[in-house]
């Protein structure tokens, strides 16, 4: 039977008048790759620091591996929240970093640490106030995956790395991932380019879980079929759609099914060209408010 | 092994599609041993989750055999029974085609099976 890592009950989190959790309730199974998506201030820092526990919730229950964060010290030392940023002295060295993690996590593998960051030619010497915001981000990252822990949650940790790096960044985290499986929450806003290493991704948008899917359902959660307004018209009539765009060369419909299921077939039967939309589209379908909402007015006299 | 995220086939159908052109290709043998979903996870940076499911949809097909634990060998008749099932997917998409273009010129149904059986008569 496989554990659940972390139980998310109800949990809502108010700053003054500001709601940023309005009722989350989740189960994540251990050892799968979690994308913690959603929009700018959705509630993703929020969340994974409550689940970390260090945000207090305004009410709900968070419990890793049954127990509550905030009060079972040996559950502490099997979760670490970690980010592109972390409040460290800038006086202190890389070195005295590693050693600091060293002696809060007990599973913290050194040498690994020290490989990864000499693979991004980072020296052990350096001084934190001498890094750019791309090396900041590699030595959290590296520091946060080295320490092994059951429950590892990386927020937005990849700002500022270069491409090429980012690559090897998302190549390594899944290698060390396999070698020693883990639950693993990471949150970015670069859906694209995460997505093949994830398991699993968490939408949340205002606060509010939009769904917690396995990634190859996401990947045929939705299709677009293009064609002109009568022929859209014709075949979204009757049916649930999630949006339908009148523009003036085409139109296009979004709809819930896979690319290779009945829907499908049924709009290209009509004629319609039809297409997968991706997780990153998903997303952003699913949680567009304000639809249809054009630009035109922003150069208006 | 190339998986292309853009594609409008899922991933994993991808992977069961790429074993099996190594199927074909003799690149794997029948009665030997498929690549595990980690070599293939490692291969292509996927989540081993993902490459799974593209082994178990050939498992599925009856391509891959389940042995005890992880190991899947390649069943002994994989080559024709996957040539069987492409040509069989093949010549439905052509016809589901033929079909539809067909119906957007006007051609009625007699008019299409006319058309074919002159074509086979001529061959």
């Amino acid at each position: 039977m496989e554990e659940i890592a972390i139980q998310i009950d109800a949990v809502r989190k108010k700053y003054h008048k500001n709601t940023a959790l309005d009722g989350i309730t989740v189960q994540i199974h251990e050892n799968r790759m979690i994308g913690l998506i959603g929009a700018n201030g959705s509630g993703k820092t929020t969340l994974l620091k409550i689940c970390a526990g260090l945000e207090e919730k305004t009410s709900g229950n968070v419990l890793v591996y049954g127990a509550d964060v905030t009060k079972d010290i040996a559950v502490c030392e099997e979760v670490i929240y970690s980010m592109h940023d972390l409040p460290v002295g800038r006086q202190y060295k890389i070195g005295e970093i590693l050693k600091f993690y060293d002696i809060s996590y007990p599973h913290f593998d050194k040498v690994f640490c020290k490989r990864v960051l000499e693979l991004f030619g980072i020296s052990l010497k350096k001084s934190c106030r001498m890094l750019s915001q791309g090396q900041k981000s590699l030595v959290h990252f590296s520091c946060a995956l080295a320490t092994r822990c059951k429950v590892t949650l990386l927020d937005e940790s990849f700002i500022g790395i270069d491409i090429e790096k980012r690559k090897k960044v998302y190549e390594i985290l899944l290698r060390d991932f396999m070698e020693h499986p883990r639950t693993i929450v990471l949150s970015s806003h670069n859906l694209s380019e995460i997505e093949g290493i994830l398991s699993e991704m968490l939408l949340i948008h205002e606060g509010k879980m939009v769904f917690y899917q396995e990634m190859d359902s996401v990947r045929e959660m939705l299709f677009r079929a293009d064609g002109n307004e009568e022929e859209i018209q014709r075949f979204t009539e009757g049916k649930e759609t999630i949006c339908v765009r009148s523009k003036e060369i085409g139109s296009y419909a979004v709809l819930k099914g896979s690319i290779t299921g009945t829907a499908a077939k049924e709009a290209k039967a009509c004629g319609l060209q039809v297409s997968a939309v991706s997780p990153e589209d998903v997303s952003i379908y699913l949680t567009t408010t304000e639809e249809g909402k054009e630009l035109e007015h922003l150069w208006e006299n | 092994m190339k998986i292309d995220f853009n594609d409008v086939v899922p991933i994993y159908i991808q992977i069961a599609d790429a074993i099996e052109d190594d199927i074909l290709a003799g690149r794997l043998r029948e009665g030997e041993n498929c690549y595990s979903q980690i070599q293939i996870a490692k291969e292509v940076n996927i989540n081993p989750a993902t490459a799974a499911k593209g082994i178990r949809v050939l498992v599925e097909r009856g391509v891959l055999n389940k042995v005890r634990g992880q190991a899947m060998t390649i069943a002994e008749n994989a080559v024709s029974m996957i040539k069987e099932r492409k040509l069989d997917q093949m010549l439905s998409e052509m016809i589901e085609n033929l079909v539809r273009e067909s119906k957007k010129l006007g051609v009625s149904e007699e008019g299409l099976v006319e058309k074919i059986r002159q074509i086979y008569e001529k061959e």
